[in-house]
């Protein structure tokens, strides 16, 4: 153990009904570092993770704090040693106010520790808000902030119980540009004050950006910790997935069928009054990747397209047909993989089959009856094509990982044979090993013929896959990009920042 | 394969053990004769047909809380027009009546985007006044046999005609939400509406058609009331839809929609029937079988919930 390390996690064993899930797993931790742990799902993180806030408990192993070994049998002892984590989905009641949700359970109190003392807890959250450098009135309810506060928020509360281990899992999942960037700040001024930070991210960029030490952990085992600085996303990636699997994120220069009549026909468009316009047209086997920051339009485009919105001018046009609701883009060969997999993309509740079918079921219907089973082959028949790791078609879909629920979702219109494909920010909160497998499923579909509308807030992802980056600003097109013609992902940056 | 939970078969469970309490108990004061079980359906018969159709409209994420005062309204309909037209007109003019007031309940809510328990709560007393209205609370004799035989007191053989209507009603609909793209959709549009509409669903329509067949169902089970009665009276239905909607719940159909079942349903509503009757068997007053009744639901529903993950 070194001098500095704060927790040290030996020789960490756990199974789940006679199944390893870790193998002797090591973390170790400095006084204010921020390090990474990656690893694709299943390699044991979260059990990891869980075992350290005290949420499951160990089979063998030891835990060191300032080098004495301790039992972190319950979340409440975890809590006690100053380790807390912050939720990936927050955590926070939304009808109660900032001080409230900061000493929810922790009240300071009043006339013989009876009452709650609301003004002492508002004056102690607004301290701690102003510690972290974002005042905010403490009697303002939760409901009122934007997530990136609610952030802020939700490490508040850790600080009021004297945390000096955060984990983050996943925190700018759902933050915007400009959100990430205060986070970022946040991370650094905790760092600066002491406090250690375990930081769980699939977005690679942003390891790089903050973290000091990255763990790499497969298969239930910490395969590798290495200073940030001496890594290389290569490397990474490679670690992560193992020997040789990480050529689909390599940009490969494709040779498709050209073809003279595009799939698809943007017109002017503009999505909103005082907005755009933007006119493009995608041809068959094309790959196109659409950039911008967030809010830049993006996705209101390919909603647009798919008729869940309606133009406020110009012309939609699949295949020489003009589209005006979701029916006629669908009638046309049109899909489309919504940026939120979980409320936009599937009824978590139903099974496999059910989401499958809803999409389809003028194929699985025979007169008036659905055909369940016929659904089932062809489900089934998605469930080896795709690798996705369920139980059955009847299975339901809520406890899937991110990167299973989105191959169904990818599934639900392959069936269609779409013509025209459109996959919104497709990887996101993906791993990396169902990451890799998605971006060979887009390729498989553009090589099939069909033409392809990638938008992704992941450059590389973006240079990895297109045949032409569109770049937007405001919901006007700025710049048409070949992917030839982009030597680096700094310039793709700069083309989508200016 | 699919997990086997034994909640999702509670209802089927608590009609089980309330039938052998009651035939236990009450096997010599004549629970068990063939005459009384059939009366057990005669008399559940309209809250099966508006629970089928409930069904559909919780289902889809909504609620109709109008049925018990449409099928009185359809019943004083049918009663007038019957007497004054013959028996088509009768027939057509309830029918039409619950389907005006299903339109109005699912434009409200689809195109006004109001909340169908402020909808259909607002629609119940409307509805309930009109029927107190349109006749001054006097009630029409109906005197149409063919009408009074097919919708209420004939049968067919042994059965009733009450409990073909209901067991036919049950069949529809479980065939329809069940092995039906237009079942699906309902489902689909309950379980997570956005996501339905991203699969190409018009959740507008799916929630304005389960209205107007919940409209039409209380058109239906107008007719059967007051074909049972031989009369039609404004008090028909009232309270009906608190049974409607018990027996869809007991039946396993989640109240926030995208899950349930018309087999589940309908001994839902069995089983309501069952105990009422049991209860009056029993020598119980009005008051007493209110207390178990509801004592009965709420410890059937709170076995049929899930340990929360």
């Amino acid at each position: 153990m070194e001098a500095s390390d704060i927790l040290e996690m030996n020789d960490i064993e756990k199974s789940f009904n006679g199944v390893p899930v870790l193998k002797k797993a090591h973390f170790a931790l400095r006084k204010g570092e921020v390090h990474a742990l990656m690893g694709g799902n299943g390699a044991g993180k979260s059990t990891l993770m869980k075992i350290l806030t005290g949420v499951y408990h160990k089979d063998a192993g030891t835990i060191l704090l300032d080098g004495n070994p301790v039992e972190l049998a319950t979340a409440r002892q975890a809590e006690r040693h100053g380790i807390a984590m912050i939720y990936q989905e927050l955590s926070l009641i939304p009808t109660l106010t900032v001080a409230q949700n900061v000493f929810l359970k922790h009240e300071s109190r009043a006339v013989g520790n009876v009452l709650i003392n609301d003004a002492e807890s508002g004056r102690r959250a607004k301290l701690l808000m102003e510690e972290l450098g974002h005042p905010v009135d403490p009697r303002t309810p939760i409901e009122q902030l934007s997530v990136g506060m609610c952030q802020m928020v939700e490490v508040a509360k850790a600080l009021a119980k004297k945390a000096r281990i955060l984990i983050m899992d996943e925190p700018t999942s759902s933050l915007t540009d400009a959100e990430t960037e205060i986070l970022f700040q946040l991370v650094n001024r905790l760092k600066r004050s002491g406090i250690s930070i375990i930081y769980i991210s699939h977005r690679m960029s942003e390891i790089f950006t903050v973290c000091d030490r990255v763990t790499v952990m497969r298969d239930g085992t910490s395969v590798r910790t290495d200073e940030c600085r001496n890594v290389t996303m290569e490397g990474l990636i490679e670690s992560m997935l193992g020997k040789g699997r990480s050529v689909a994120f390599q940009w490969q220069e494709r040779d498709y069928q050209g073809s003279e009549r595009p799939v698809l026909e943007v017109h002017n468009l503009s999505v909103e009054k005082g907005r755009g316009p933007v006119s493009f047209s995608i041809y068959p086997g094309e790959i196109v990747g659409l950039a911008g920051l967030l809010g830049s339009g993006r996705t209101e485009i390919a909603e647009t397209i798919f008729g869940m919105r309606r133009a406020h001018d110009g012309t939609v046009s699949v295949n020489g047909k003009a589209i005006h609701t979701t029916r006629e883009a669908i009638n046309a060969g049109v899909g489309l993989v919504p940026e939120d997999r979980r409320t936009q993309g599937l009824v978590l509740d139903h099974s496999l089959l059910a989401n499958f079918i809803l999409p389809n079921l003028e194929f699985f219907t025979r007169g008036s009856f659905v055909r369940d089973g016929a659904g089932a082959r062809a489900a089934t028949d998605f469930i080896q094509r795709l690798r996705i790791k369920i139980r059955g078609p009847e299975a339901p879909v809520r406890l899937l990982s991110g990167g299973n629920q989105q191959k169904i979702v990818l599934a639900k219109w392959l069936e269609r044979k779409p013509r025209l494909l459109m996959l919104d920010e497709p990887t996101m909160g993906v791993d990396i090993g169902a990451k890799s497998d998605i971006l060979q499923i887009v390729r498989d579909i553009a090589n099939g013929g069909a033409a392809v509308l990638v938008i992704s807030s992941e450059l590389e992802e973006l240079l990895a896959m297109s045949d032409r980056i569109l770049v937007i600003h405001d919901g006007k097109l700025v710049h048409d990009l070949n992917r030839k013609d982009i030597p680096s992902e700094e310039m793709l940056h700069h083309a989508i920042q200016d | 394969m699919v997990k086997f939970q034994w909640q999702d078969y509670v209802v089927y469970l608590f009609f089980g053990l309330v039938l052998v309490f009651f035939g236990i108990t009450l096997g010599n004061k004549g629970f068990l004769t063939v005459e009384n079980l059939f009366n057990i359906t005669r008399s559940t018969s309209m809250i099966v047909v508006m629970a089928v159709a409930m069904t559909f409209v919780i289902c889809c994420g909504e609620l109709d809380l109008s049925v018990g005062s449409t099928a009185g309204l359809a019943a004083l309909t049918a009663g007038y027009f019957l007497q004054a037209y013959g028996t088509v007109a009768g027939i057509l003019a309830a029918l039409l009546c619950g389907l005006v007031v299903g339109l109005a309940n699912g434009l409200f809510v689809t195109v006004g985007n109001i909340p169908s328990f402020l909808v259909t709560l607002g629609m119940m007393q409307l509805v309930r006044g009109l029927d107190m209205r349109v006749t001054y609370t006097k009630p029409i004799l109906i005197t149409n046999d063919f009408f009074n035989n097919v919708f209420g007191s004939g049968s067919v053989g042994p059965l009733p005609s009450l409990f073909i209507w209901s067991v036919l009603i049950a069949v529809i609909g479980h065939l329809v939400l069940r092995y039906t793209a237009f079942g699906r959709e309902v489902l689909a549009t309950g379980g997570n509406r956005t996501a339905a509409e991203y699969s190409g669903v018009n959740t507008k329509r799916v929630k304005l058609y389960c209205f107007l067949i919940s409209g039409a169902a209380a058109g239906l089970a107008g007719m059967l009331y007051s074909g049972m009665m031989q009369t039609a009276r404004y008090s028909f239905g009232t309270g009906a839809e608190l049974a409607v909607i018990a027996a869809t719940i007991l039946g396993g159909t989640s109240l926030f929609g995208g899950k349930g079942t018309i087999i589940g349903t309908f001994v839902g509503a069995l089983l309501i029937g069952t105990i009422n009757n049991g209860l009056i068997i029993m020598g119980l007053d009005v008051s007493e079988q209110n207390i178990i009744a509801g004592a009965i639901i709420i410890i059937a529903v709170a076995f049929g919930r899930k340990p929360v993950r």
